[in-house]
C-alpha cells in the first residue's frame, strides 16, 4: 500500500513539473510573439513616418522638376497592418522616389541650399535610420522566436500551440545602399 | 626665448615639489621603521605591548596630511604646465581642474548604476572634440564588502567619460563587458527594470551582455557600425568597457584600475617620455568621438 501512494506521488510530483514545465514554455513563446509584434508595429511607424516625410520633400521638389516618378507616390497606400510583403513593396517604392529626389537635388543646386529641404533631408535620412532599426529589431526577434519553434523540447510545446515560423522583412540592400540621402 | 626661459622654470618647480613629496614619504618611512623597532624593543624587554602603543604612530600620520597636501599641490603645477599644453593640442577646453570629477549624481542618475558606499573623482576635464562635447574624470566606486564587515570592495576604478550623442534617443540602454568583475552580483549594476536584449552580431553577443527598455530605439542607436567599433575598442582597450546610453549621452566607462594625467613621483620629469603617456591617456577620448563617429551628426536636426 505503502510503495502504491509513493508511485501517485512521485507521478504527482512529474506531473506538476511537466505541467509548470510546459506553461514556462509555452509563456516563453508568447511572449516571443508578443515582441515580434512589438516590433513589426515599428516597422509600420517607421515606413509611415518616411512616407510622410518624402511626399514633404516631393512637394518643394516639384516647384523644381516635374519627374515622371513622382506620381508614383500618390499610387501609395499607406495602413496600418499591412502584410509583410506589402511593406517590402512599399519600401521599394519609397526608395525609387528618394532616389529620383537625389537626382533632382543633384540637378537643382538652388532645391540644396534650400533650407527647410536640408531639414527635411536630414529627418528623412533619420527616418531610414529608424526604419533600418525597426527591421532589424524585427528580424533579431523573429530569429530568436523561430529558433525556439526548431528547438527541442519548445518545438514539441510549439506544435501543440499550432504556431508556425515567422517571415524576415527583407530588404534589398543594393537598393537601400543607392537611396542613402545626400547631402 | 621667453616661453622656453618660463617653461624651464617651471619645470624647476615641478622637480623641487616632486623632490618635496619624496623627501616627505622617506621621512615617514624612517618615522615608522622607528616607532616599529621601538614597540618590538619594548616588546622584546618587557613581554608585553603597551596599549597606547599604537598612538605613537601619530607622527606618521601627520607627516602623510602634509604628503597629501604636496601632492595635490604638485599635481596641480603638473596640470597646469605639462597635461594642459597637452590636451589643448586636441581639444578646445572648457574646464579642467584635478581636485574633482563628474559628479556622482550624473553617473547616478542614468539609473543604470546602483548606489555605492564611497564614491571619488578627479581630474575633470571637459571639452570640445571636432564639434562634440564631452567630460571625462577618473572615477573610484567602492561598496561594503558583503563577505568581511568593515571592509570594502572597489567596483570600479578607471576613466568615466561622456559624451553628448549624435542621435537623440529616448530608451535607456546598457551594455557591458561579460566577465566585467562584480557585474554578476549585482554590485554594480541596476539593470532590474530593463529587458535583456540580443543583437544580431553573434560576437558582439558574445563579448558584451546588453538591457534596454526600448528595443527598436536600441537597435537604432547601436547601429552595426556601432557594434564593430565597441569591440574594436574592447579589443584595442585595457580594462573592462560599461557603456550606458542615456538622454542623448553616451558614458563610457573604463575599468583599468588605472590613474589618468598622474604625475611621476619616484622618477625625475622627462616631459617627451610625459608626453607620450599624456597622448595615450588623451587617445582615448579621441578613439571614443572618431571611432563612433561622433562627429556625424547628419541625423541631429
Amino acid at each position: 500500500m505503502k510503495g502504491f501512494w509513493i508511485f501517485i506521488i512521485a507521478v504527482a510530483v512529474v506531473g506538476a513539473g511537466f505541467v509548470i514545465w510546459y506553461i514556462s514554455a509555452s509563456n516563453k513563446l508568447k511572449a516571443a510573439k508578443v515582441k515580434i509584434d512589438e516590433s513589426r508595429s515599428g516597422i509600420d511607424v517607421a515606413l509611415t513616418k518616411r512616407f510622410d516625410l518624402l511626399t514633404k520633400m516631393l512637394e518643394i521638389t516639384k516647384g523644381y522638376a516635374a519627374y515622371e516618378k513622382f506620381t508614383m507616390i500618390e499610387a501609395i497606400k499607406m495602413r496600418s497592418g499591412m502584410p509583410l510583403s506589402e511593406c517590402a513593396e512599399i519600401n521599394g517604392k519609397l526608395n525609387e522616389i528618394a532616389k529620383a529626389i537625389n537626382v533632382a537635388v543633384e540637378a537643382y543646386p538652388e532645391l540644396k541650399a534650400d533650407r527647410s529641404f536640408a531639414a527635411l533631408q536630414a529627418t528623412c535620412a533619420d527616418a531610414e535610420e529608424h526604419l533600418s532599426a525597426s527591421r532589424r529589431a524585427y528580424n533579431s526577434n523573429v530569429s530568436y522566436y523561430n529558433q525556439l519553434l526548431v528547438k527541442f523540447p519548445t518545438s514539441a510545446v510549439a506544435n501543440g500551440l499550432g504556431l508556425r515560423a515567422e517571415e524576415f522583412f527583407t530588404a534589398d540592400e543594393e537598393k537601400r545602399e543607392d537611396v542613402k540621402m545626400a547631402f | 626665448m621667453d616661453d622656453l626661459f618660463r617653461l624651464a622654470e617651471k619645470l624647476d618647480e615641478l622637480e623641487k615639489l616632486r623632490k618635496a613629496c619624496l623627501k616627505t614619504i622617506g621621512v615617514i618611512a624612517v618615522c615608522e621603521l622607528i616607532i616599529l623597532a621601538l614597540v618590538v624593543a619594548f616588546y622584546l624587554f618587557t613581554g608585553f605591548i603597551h596599549r597606547y602603543a599604537a598612538a605613537l604612530f601619530f607622527l606618521p600620520g601627520l607627516f602623510s596630511y602634509t604628503l597629501a597636501f604636496d601632492r595635490r599641490r604638485y599635481k596641480k603645477v603638473y596640470n597646469s604646465v605639462i597635461v594642459r599644453q597637452s590636451l589643448e593640442r586636441y581639444f578646445e577646453i572648457h574646464e579642467f581642474n584635478s581636485d574633482y570629477g563628474i559628479p556622482y549624481g550624473v553617473i547616478l542618475g542614468t539609473g543604470m548604476i546602483r548606489q555605492c558606499k564611497s564614491f571619488t573623482a578627479n581630474d575633470f576635464l571637459q571639452g570640445t572634440y571636432k564639434d562634440v562635447e564631452f567630460m571625462q574624470s577618473d572615477v573610484i566606486m567602492r561598496t561594503q564588502d558583503p563577505k568581511v564587515s568593515r571592509s570594502s570592495v572597489t567596483l570600479f576604478s578607471g576613466r568615466w567619460m561622456i559624451f553628448e550623442f549624435n542621435k537623440n534617443f529616448v530608451c535607456d540602454l546598457l551594455i557591458y563587458e561579460k566577465g566585467i568583475r562584480f557585474a554578476k552580483k549585482g554590485n554594480i549594476f541596476s539593470p532590474d527594470r530593463l529587458e535583456k536584449l540580443q543583437f544580431e552580431n553573434m560576437s558582439f553577443n558574445e563579448h558584451f551582455r546588453a538591457y534596454t527598455d526600448n528595443q527598436n530605439d536600441a537597435f537604432y542607436i547601436v547601429t552595426p557600425h556601432i557594434m564593430e567599433m565597441l569591440e574594436e575598442i574592447r579589443e584595442n582597450v585595457r580594462g573592462d568597457l560599461i557603456i550606458i546610453f542615456h538622454r542623448n549621452r553616451l558614458h563610457i566607462g573604463v575599468n583599468n584600475y588605472r590613474d589618468a594625467f598622474e604625475p611621476p613621483l619616484f622618477h625625475p620629469i622627462d616631459v617627451q617620455s610625459l608626453t607620450g603617456e599624456i597622448d595615450e591617456d588623451i587617445g582615448l577620448i579621441t578613439k571614443m568621438i572618431d571611432g563612433l563617429k561622433l562627429d556625424e551628426k547628419i541625423y541631429k536636426v
